[in-house]
């Protein structure tokens, strides 16, 4: 694990560009921090980089959206996805996401340490800790097995 | 007249039993469950020929497998059953791939093996003789952990099921060990089995459920 601080939003949307540069087909990334420690925000990082054209917005009543990209990486959808509202395991488990993602997709999901045994043992996490107003500290966990990100605390 | 749904892993699959006449058709092998299975049971029962009102008992495989497909067959069995009045009976994957290794005269220890996506199987160990014993209950495991087990056996053990072909590798590589490729289970087996069954409500069978509702209570609710 390692942090990374962000002094910002645009410095969490960076963060999000930097993740998005390791992620692989099949990958699912939890997003785990209080509300408004910026996981949307860095949500949008990951999508540009992805290359997914359309506003990503916070899925809290969608539960779940598609987005398609444009990448030369074999990701071909980002599904963006939030458990804040979730009230039943059968409703997570409903979603899924870890199917959804198999070959030629990936997951972000918000609140998604709620139901982390739904998604398996390889998976990322990013745990958002508000330090004041606008900094956070996001603190990056790669899935067992993968091999060492560097750079991330940059 | 039985019918029989099978959808546990990217397969679909029906059959029909009345008698000693049996028959079973691949509907599909790449999770297109919700498109081939309804027109899939028409075209079986139409070929018979025979309607709906001649199912009396519908066997559905409930799990553990590939969610997406489950929830596809097992709506289908439940609404089916309501529709018709047919009585409703539900099989595991795994004890399917068992009796079939035993329809197939595999004898002694039997791991059936689900895929379970996200790296992990589903696992049910059984001992097969004059009868398929079930040894331990259905449960998530990694295929190393599961391999490594074995490997300190000292019995010949055999591997069925799909989780067996997707990681060959890992597990034909424990001394003593057969992978039986069977790429679903089937659903003249499912029937078998279900034939002999009382009936009961059928709900599918996640096995990740028990670790995340132990998540769930521990975290901050909105």
């Amino acid at each position: 694990m390692s942090a990374r601080r962000c002094a910002n939003p645009a410095d969490t949307v960076a963060a999000g560009r930097a993740l998005a540069a390791w992620l692989v087909p099949g990958d699912v990334v939890v997003l785990t921090g209080p509300l408004g420690a910026g996981k949307t925000v860095f949500s949008t990082g990951v999508a540009a980089a992805l290359g997914v054209r359309e506003r990503v917005t916070s899925p809290t009543f969608t539960l779940v959206r598609p987005h398609a990209c444009a990448n030369d990486r074999g990701i071909v959808t980002l599904y963006h996805a939030d458990l804040y509202r979730v009230e039943s395991l059968d409703e997570a488990a409903d979603l899924a996401l870890g199917e959804l993602v198999e070959e030629s997709a990936v997951a972000l999901i918000e609140w998604g340490e709620r139901a982390e045994a739904l998604w398996g043992p390889d998976h990322w996490e990013v745990r958002f800790t508000i330090e004041d107003d606008d900094v956070r500290e996001l603190a990056l966990t790669a899935p067992p097995g993968r091999a060492p990100v560097t750079g991330w605390a940059a | 007249m039985i019918l029989g749904i099978e959808t546990a892993t990217t397969a679909c699959a029906a059959g029909l039993a009345a008698g000693e006449r049996r028959v079973e058709s691949l509907l599909a092998s790449d999770r297109r469950h919700v498109e081939v299975l309804v027109p899939g049971i028409q075209s079986l029962l139409a070929a018979w020929p025979a309607t709906l009102g001649d199912v009396t008992r519908i066997v559905v495989d409930h799990g553990p497998g590939l969610f997406t497909g489950l929830r596809v067959g097992i709506a289908t069995a439940v609404a089916l059953a309501e529709a018709t009045g047919a009585e409703l009976v539900g099989v595991t994957s795994l004890e399917v791939y068992a009796a079939e290794a035993a329809a197939r005269g595999v004898t002694g220890s039997v791991v059936a093996v689900v895929d379970g996506r996200r790296g992990e199987l589903f696992a049910q160990s059984f001992t097969l003789g004059d009868a398929v014993v079930a040894r331990d209950i259905p449960r998530v495991v990694r295929p190393r952990d599961l391999a490594e087990h074995w490997a300190g056996a000292a019995a010949p053990v055999t591997f069925v099921g799909d989780g067996a072909v997707r990681y060959a590798s890992d597990l034909g590589a424990v001394p003593g060990a057969t992978c039986l490729e069977v790429a679903w289970p089937s659903v003249e087996t499912a029937m078998a089995i279900g034939a002999q069954r009382d009936p009961s409500p059928v709900h599918p069978l996640y096995l990740r459920e028990a670790d995340a509702v132990a998540n769930f209570p521990t975290r901050p609710w909105p």
